[in-house]
């Protein structure tokens, strides 16, 4: 089990920052913002929600499955629940304060804090095996027989 | 590898998906959300964080 663990974890962690990456560089995988609306926050509401769901999402994996899985998976884990929760609030705040002013000075304080979320995304990710490694993993894995329910 | 690890990697697979998923689903918004939707959304945040799962594996 704890072979493959990572590997979940790292197809886990990609998606989410494909998807991350993808919402706020523009490609809108959502279709266009209605009208009156801002884009930025849109956008920023968006990560807020991916980045949190899926963090989550993999938090609850880990803490079900820590028997089975190695120490740096957990150790990665850990270092998300430390860095995560102020970086993700920096975040709604500064949504909240650029929705209330529109000022310029507070979108680019919502870009930074958009940034930071991103980048801790990156760090979790930089902590999982090579592209490499996980690739040959994942064949091993395809080959295995998987029994009749 | 048993069979049972097998069954366990794929539920915990399965379990990972519909996170995925309900992430993009919970994502598909197309306008700012309300103060009402926004106070919603932030009280399940909270919630969900001070759940087990966020705690430090040396804090348990």
């Amino acid at each position: 089990m704890k072979k493959f663990a990572p590997i979940l974890a790292a197809i886990v962690l990609a998606c989410s920052l494909a998807t991350v990456a993808t919402v706020t560089t523009g490609c809108n995988i959502f279709g266009p913002v209605e009208e009156g609306h801002s884009a930025v926050v849109v956008n920023a509401e968006r990560t807020a929600k991916l980045s949190f769901y899926t963090v989550d999402g993999f938090l609850e994996w880990e803490h079900a499955n820590r028997p089975f899985l190695s120490s740096d998976i957990t150790k990665a884990a850990d270092e998300v629940r430390e860095k995560f929760p102020p970086a993700y609030k920096a975040l709604r705040d500064s949504t909240k304060l650029y929705k209330f002013t529109r000022d310029p000075d507070d979108e680019s304080k919502l870009t930074s804090s958009l940034k930071i979320v991103q980048g801790l995304l990156n760090i979790a990710s930089g902590l999982l095996p090579p592209p490499e490694r996980a690739l040959a993993e994942t064949k091993a894995a395809k080959a295995t027989t998987i029994p009749t329910l | 590898m048993t069979p049972a690890e097998i069954l366990a990697l794929a539920s915990a697979s399965i379990n990972v998906f519909d996170k995925a998923m309900s992430a993009l689903e919970a994502a598909k918004q197309n306008k700012e959300m309300t103060p009402e939707q926004e106070s919603e959304y932030d009280s399940l945040v909270e919630k969900r964080m001070a759940q087990a799962h966020w705690k430090k594996s040396t804090d348990a």
